[in-house]
Protein backbone atom coordinates (compact mmCIF):
# COMPACT_ATOMS: atom_id res chain seq x y z
CA UNK A 1 0.00 0.00 0.00
CA UNK A 2 1.38 3.86 -1.04
CA UNK A 3 2.60 5.72 2.11
CA UNK A 4 0.68 8.62 0.33
CA UNK A 5 -2.77 6.46 0.78
CA UNK A 6 -1.88 5.12 3.99
CA UNK A 7 -1.13 8.64 5.32
CA UNK A 8 -4.23 9.81 4.08
CA UNK A 9 -5.58 7.13 6.21
CA UNK A 10 -4.18 8.27 9.51
CA UNK A 11 -5.29 11.53 8.65
CA UNK A 12 -8.80 10.59 7.87
CA UNK A 13 -9.23 8.46 10.90
CA UNK A 14 -7.66 11.14 13.19
CA UNK A 15 -10.87 13.63 12.43
CA UNK A 16 -13.41 10.88 11.84
CA UNK A 17 -12.39 10.28 15.69
CA UNK A 18 -12.59 14.24 16.16
CA UNK A 19 -15.67 14.97 14.28
CA UNK A 20 -17.27 12.17 16.37
CA UNK A 21 -16.13 13.70 19.70
CA UNK A 22 -17.35 17.07 18.54
CA UNK A 23 -20.37 15.71 17.35
CA UNK A 24 -21.18 14.12 20.86
CA UNK A 25 -20.24 16.90 22.26
CA UNK A 26 -22.62 19.20 20.50
CA UNK A 27 -25.59 16.62 21.10
CA UNK A 28 -24.84 17.62 24.54
CA UNK A 29 -24.63 21.07 24.14
CA UNK A 30 -28.10 20.95 22.61
CA UNK A 31 -30.08 18.33 23.60
CA UNK A 32 -30.37 16.11 20.58
CA UNK A 33 -28.85 14.12 18.43
CA UNK A 34 -26.34 15.60 16.23
CA UNK A 35 -24.32 13.37 13.25
CA UNK A 36 -21.94 14.43 10.65
CA UNK A 37 -21.21 13.74 7.20
CA UNK A 38 -17.62 14.26 5.38
CA UNK A 39 -17.60 17.18 2.57
CA UNK A 40 -14.02 17.45 1.44
CA UNK A 41 -10.70 16.18 2.02
CA UNK A 42 -7.67 17.41 0.25
CA UNK A 43 -4.38 19.64 0.04
CA UNK A 44 -4.36 22.47 -2.03
CA UNK A 45 -1.85 25.33 -2.59
CA UNK A 46 -2.84 28.12 -0.33
CA UNK A 47 -4.82 30.18 -2.75
CA UNK A 48 -5.89 27.58 -4.98
CA UNK A 49 -9.31 26.87 -3.12
CA UNK A 50 -12.50 28.27 -2.75
CA UNK A 51 -15.88 27.44 -1.35
CA UNK A 52 -17.04 25.80 -4.33
CA UNK A 53 -14.45 23.13 -4.23
CA UNK A 54 -15.30 22.37 -0.42
CA UNK A 55 -19.06 22.76 -0.01
CA UNK A 56 -20.62 23.13 -3.80
CA UNK A 57 -23.98 24.31 -2.24
CA UNK A 58 -22.29 27.15 -0.37
CA UNK A 59 -20.84 29.07 -3.05
CA UNK A 60 -22.11 31.99 -4.47
CA UNK A 61 -25.06 32.61 -2.17
CA UNK A 62 -25.99 36.08 -1.20
CA UNK A 63 -27.37 35.12 2.26
CA UNK A 64 -24.46 36.03 5.03
CA UNK A 65 -23.19 33.83 7.11
CA UNK A 66 -22.13 33.79 10.52
CA UNK A 67 -18.36 32.79 11.04
CA UNK A 68 -16.01 31.89 14.42
CA UNK A 69 -12.90 30.88 14.16
CA UNK A 70 -10.51 28.94 16.54
CA UNK A 71 -6.32 29.05 15.42
CA UNK A 72 -4.90 25.83 16.08
CA UNK A 73 -1.31 26.28 17.68
CA UNK A 74 1.93 24.07 18.98
CA UNK A 75 4.12 21.43 16.77
CA UNK A 76 1.64 22.63 13.82
CA UNK A 77 -0.58 25.73 12.67
CA UNK A 78 -3.97 25.71 11.92
CA UNK A 79 -7.91 27.20 12.23
CA UNK A 80 -11.25 25.55 12.09
CA UNK A 81 -13.87 27.45 10.78
CA UNK A 82 -17.49 27.06 12.14
CA UNK A 83 -20.39 28.29 10.02
CA UNK A 84 -23.41 29.19 10.46
CA UNK A 85 -26.67 30.33 8.04
CA UNK A 86 -28.95 32.61 9.68
CA UNK A 87 -31.39 29.82 10.46
CA UNK A 88 -28.55 27.73 11.99
CA UNK A 89 -28.14 30.85 13.89
CA UNK A 90 -31.94 31.29 14.67
CA UNK A 91 -32.51 27.91 15.55
CA UNK A 92 -29.33 26.79 18.01
CA UNK A 93 -29.93 29.75 20.07
CA UNK A 94 -33.43 29.88 20.38
CA UNK A 95 -33.30 28.72 24.00
CA UNK A 96 -30.70 31.20 24.87
CA UNK A 97 -32.05 34.10 27.06
CA UNK A 98 -30.39 37.88 26.08
CA UNK A 99 -28.11 39.26 29.07
CA UNK A 100 -29.03 41.94 30.99
CA UNK A 101 -26.04 43.50 30.08
CA UNK A 102 -27.22 45.25 27.16
CA UNK A 103 -23.65 45.81 25.75
CA UNK A 104 -22.96 42.03 25.33
CA UNK A 105 -24.80 39.78 23.55
CA UNK A 106 -25.33 36.47 24.87
CA UNK A 107 -26.58 34.48 21.78
CA UNK A 108 -22.82 35.48 20.33
CA UNK A 109 -21.14 34.61 23.83
CA UNK A 110 -23.06 31.09 23.47
CA UNK A 111 -21.59 30.20 20.17
CA UNK A 112 -18.52 30.96 20.60
CA UNK A 113 -18.20 28.76 23.67
CA UNK A 114 -20.15 26.05 21.31
CA UNK A 115 -17.33 26.60 18.58
CA UNK A 116 -14.45 26.31 21.53
CA UNK A 117 -15.91 22.84 22.60
CA UNK A 118 -15.99 21.69 19.20
CA UNK A 119 -12.56 22.89 18.38
CA UNK A 120 -10.88 21.15 21.18
CA UNK A 121 -12.77 17.99 20.79
CA UNK A 122 -11.74 17.96 17.53
CA UNK A 123 -8.40 18.97 18.71
CA UNK A 124 -7.88 16.18 21.37
CA UNK A 125 -8.17 13.47 19.07
CA UNK A 126 -5.75 15.04 16.55
CA UNK A 127 -3.59 15.47 19.54
CA UNK A 128 -3.99 11.85 20.53
CA UNK A 129 -3.47 10.05 17.99
CA UNK A 130 -0.90 11.70 15.84
CA UNK A 131 0.87 12.62 18.75
CA UNK A 132 1.35 15.98 18.45
CA UNK A 133 1.31 19.00 21.03
CA UNK A 134 -2.19 20.86 19.45
CA UNK A 135 -3.46 23.60 21.68
CA UNK A 136 -6.77 25.94 20.55
CA UNK A 137 -6.85 29.20 20.86
CA UNK A 138 -9.86 31.26 22.60
CA UNK A 139 -12.55 31.22 19.74
CA UNK A 140 -12.96 34.58 17.52
CA UNK A 141 -16.34 35.74 16.59
CA UNK A 142 -15.65 37.30 12.81
CA UNK A 143 -19.02 37.29 11.28
CA UNK A 144 -21.49 38.12 9.85
CA UNK A 145 -19.72 37.84 6.43
CA UNK A 146 -20.92 38.87 2.94
CA UNK A 147 -18.25 37.52 0.82
CA UNK A 148 -16.84 34.10 -0.19
CA UNK A 149 -15.29 32.34 3.11
CA UNK A 150 -12.68 30.36 1.15
CA UNK A 151 -11.34 34.15 0.69
CA UNK A 152 -10.79 35.18 4.57
CA UNK A 153 -9.46 31.12 4.44
CA UNK A 154 -6.47 32.20 2.02
CA UNK A 155 -6.11 35.39 3.13
CA UNK A 156 -5.89 33.41 6.78
CA UNK A 157 -2.64 31.23 5.59
CA UNK A 158 -1.14 33.27 2.98
CA UNK A 159 1.74 34.56 5.17
CA UNK A 160 1.66 31.09 7.16
CA UNK A 161 1.95 28.17 4.72
CA UNK A 162 2.58 27.46 1.08
CA UNK A 163 0.27 24.11 1.32
CA UNK A 164 -2.60 23.48 3.39
CA UNK A 165 -4.55 20.42 4.44
CA UNK A 166 -8.45 20.97 4.12
CA UNK A 167 -10.86 18.79 5.90
CA UNK A 168 -14.49 19.76 6.29
CA UNK A 169 -17.99 18.25 7.70
CA UNK A 170 -21.70 19.58 8.00
CA UNK A 171 -22.81 18.63 11.44
CA UNK A 172 -27.15 17.48 10.65
CA UNK A 173 -29.61 17.55 13.48
CA UNK A 174 -31.58 14.59 13.89
CA UNK A 175 -34.91 16.49 14.90
CA UNK A 176 -34.17 20.09 13.02
CA UNK A 177 -32.67 19.18 9.61
CA UNK A 178 -32.84 22.50 8.23
CA UNK A 179 -30.05 23.11 10.70
CA UNK A 180 -26.68 22.37 8.83
CA UNK A 181 -23.73 24.07 10.33
CA UNK A 182 -20.47 23.35 8.43
CA UNK A 183 -17.37 22.66 10.44
CA UNK A 184 -14.00 23.76 8.02
CA UNK A 185 -10.45 22.58 9.06
CA UNK A 186 -7.46 23.89 7.68
CA UNK A 187 -4.09 22.96 8.70
CA UNK A 188 -0.27 23.45 7.44
CA UNK A 189 0.21 20.44 5.50
CA UNK A 190 3.24 19.66 7.36
CA UNK A 191 0.27 17.73 9.54
CA UNK A 192 0.22 15.49 6.70
CA UNK A 193 3.90 14.72 6.43
CA UNK A 194 3.52 14.07 10.07
CA UNK A 195 0.84 11.39 9.72
CA UNK A 196 3.22 9.40 7.50
CA UNK A 197 6.18 9.04 10.01
CA UNK A 198 6.44 5.16 10.07
CA UNK A 199 5.33 5.34 14.26
CA UNK A 200 1.76 6.36 13.09
CA UNK A 201 1.08 4.37 10.01
CA UNK A 202 0.35 0.64 11.21
CA UNK B 1 -21.54 27.73 55.95
CA UNK B 2 -21.23 28.45 52.28
CA UNK B 3 -18.27 28.11 50.32
CA UNK B 4 -16.82 30.96 48.70
CA UNK B 5 -15.81 30.13 45.03
CA UNK B 6 -14.23 32.02 42.19
CA UNK B 7 -14.96 31.77 38.63
CA UNK B 8 -12.18 31.81 35.72
CA UNK B 9 -13.27 31.23 32.78
CA UNK B 10 -12.94 34.05 29.72
CA UNK B 11 -16.17 32.97 28.26
CA UNK B 12 -19.16 34.80 29.88
CA UNK B 13 -21.36 31.96 28.63
CA UNK B 14 -19.29 29.56 30.61
CA UNK B 15 -19.12 31.44 33.87
CA UNK B 16 -22.84 32.30 34.16
CA UNK B 17 -23.38 28.49 33.46
CA UNK B 18 -21.20 27.59 36.63
CA UNK B 19 -22.27 30.46 38.43
CA UNK B 20 -26.25 29.59 38.29
CA UNK B 21 -25.35 25.61 38.82
CA UNK B 22 -23.29 26.59 42.04
CA UNK B 23 -25.35 29.16 43.57
CA UNK B 24 -28.05 26.86 43.09
CA UNK B 25 -26.60 23.94 44.75
CA UNK B 26 -25.76 27.31 47.77
CA UNK B 27 -22.28 27.84 46.77
CA UNK B 28 -21.18 31.28 47.00
CA UNK B 29 -19.37 33.17 43.84
CA UNK B 30 -17.13 36.03 45.26
CA UNK B 31 -15.47 36.37 42.33
CA UNK B 32 -14.72 36.20 38.27
CA UNK B 33 -12.08 36.41 36.62
CA UNK B 34 -11.89 36.60 32.21
CA UNK B 35 -8.13 35.75 32.04
CA UNK B 36 -4.93 34.78 34.21
CA UNK B 37 -3.64 38.10 35.31
CA UNK B 38 -7.18 38.68 37.11
CA UNK B 39 -7.44 34.59 38.46
CA UNK B 40 -4.18 35.43 40.07
CA UNK B 41 -5.01 39.16 41.58
CA UNK B 42 -8.18 37.89 42.66
CA UNK B 43 -7.59 34.39 44.13
CA UNK B 44 -4.86 35.88 46.71
CA UNK B 45 -7.33 39.07 47.26
CA UNK B 46 -10.31 36.86 48.43
CA UNK B 47 -8.93 33.64 49.38
CA UNK B 48 -11.72 31.35 48.06
CA UNK B 49 -12.65 27.91 49.29
CA UNK B 50 -12.45 26.55 45.64
CA UNK B 51 -11.59 28.10 42.30
CA UNK B 52 -12.72 27.21 38.91
CA UNK B 53 -10.56 27.17 36.00
CA UNK B 54 -10.11 27.68 32.65
CA UNK B 55 -7.02 26.44 31.12
CA UNK B 56 -6.91 28.21 27.88
CA UNK B 57 -7.12 32.14 28.93
CA UNK B 58 -6.39 34.98 26.70
CA UNK B 59 -3.38 35.60 27.96
CA UNK B 60 -2.21 32.69 30.01
CA UNK B 61 -2.29 28.82 30.61
CA UNK B 62 -4.58 27.43 32.96
CA UNK B 63 -1.71 25.23 34.26
CA UNK B 64 0.75 28.42 34.08
CA UNK B 65 -2.00 29.58 36.88
CA UNK B 66 -1.71 26.54 39.20
CA UNK B 67 2.36 26.61 39.49
CA UNK B 68 1.81 30.56 40.78
CA UNK B 69 -0.41 28.95 42.93
CA UNK B 70 1.60 26.12 44.15
CA UNK B 71 4.65 28.14 44.87
CA UNK B 72 2.44 31.14 46.75
CA UNK B 73 1.17 28.56 48.83
CA UNK B 74 -2.42 29.36 47.79
CA UNK B 75 -4.84 26.67 50.11
CA UNK B 76 -7.99 26.85 47.52
CA UNK B 77 -9.07 24.26 46.18
CA UNK B 78 -8.82 23.95 42.67
CA UNK B 79 -11.29 22.36 39.79
CA UNK B 80 -10.22 22.80 35.98
CA UNK B 81 -12.97 23.19 33.78
CA UNK B 82 -11.57 23.16 30.37
CA UNK B 83 -12.35 22.01 26.45
CA UNK B 84 -8.95 20.72 26.47
CA UNK B 85 -9.21 16.96 26.90
CA UNK B 86 -5.99 15.32 25.92
CA UNK B 87 -5.16 12.67 28.81
CA UNK B 88 -1.21 14.60 28.92
CA UNK B 89 -3.13 17.88 29.68
CA UNK B 90 -5.22 16.32 32.47
CA UNK B 91 -2.71 14.35 33.99
CA UNK B 92 -0.54 17.75 34.23
CA UNK B 93 -3.58 19.69 35.71
CA UNK B 94 -3.81 16.84 38.31
CA UNK B 95 -0.39 16.74 38.87
CA UNK B 96 0.21 20.24 39.55
CA UNK B 97 -2.78 20.38 42.41
CA UNK B 98 -5.93 20.55 40.58
CA UNK B 99 -8.20 18.24 42.38
CA UNK B 100 -10.50 17.26 39.43
CA UNK B 101 -10.55 17.99 36.10
CA UNK B 102 -13.59 18.47 34.15
CA UNK B 103 -13.75 18.18 30.14
CA UNK B 104 -16.27 20.43 28.98
CA UNK B 105 -19.25 20.04 27.98
CA UNK B 106 -20.36 19.20 31.28
CA UNK B 107 -23.39 18.32 33.12
CA UNK B 108 -24.54 20.24 36.39
CA UNK B 109 -24.43 16.88 38.27
CA UNK B 110 -20.38 16.43 37.16
CA UNK B 111 -19.94 19.69 38.13
CA UNK B 112 -21.65 19.51 41.76
CA UNK B 113 -20.40 16.14 42.28
CA UNK B 114 -16.94 17.57 41.83
CA UNK B 115 -17.39 20.57 44.31
CA UNK B 116 -19.20 18.03 46.82
CA UNK B 117 -16.22 15.87 46.85
CA UNK B 118 -13.85 18.49 48.32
Amino acid sequence: MPNEYKNNQVLTEAFKSGYLNAANSLSMLVNEKVLYHSCYQATHFVDSFNMSSIYPSEAGKRESRMLITTEVFGDVFGKSYLILSQNDFAVLTRNINQSKDLKVNFRHEFLKEVDNILSAAVITKLSNKLKMKMYGDIPMWIGPVQSDVGKIINSDFLDRASEVYVNSIVFTFDKTPSVKPLFIWIMDSKVAVHAAEPNLIQ
Amino acid sequence: MAKNVLIVDDSLYMRTVIKDALEQAGYRIVGQAANGEEAIDLAFDLRPDIITLDNILPDMIGTDILKVYSEEGLASNVIMISAVGQESVIQEGLNLGAKAYIVKPFTSDQLLSAVQAL
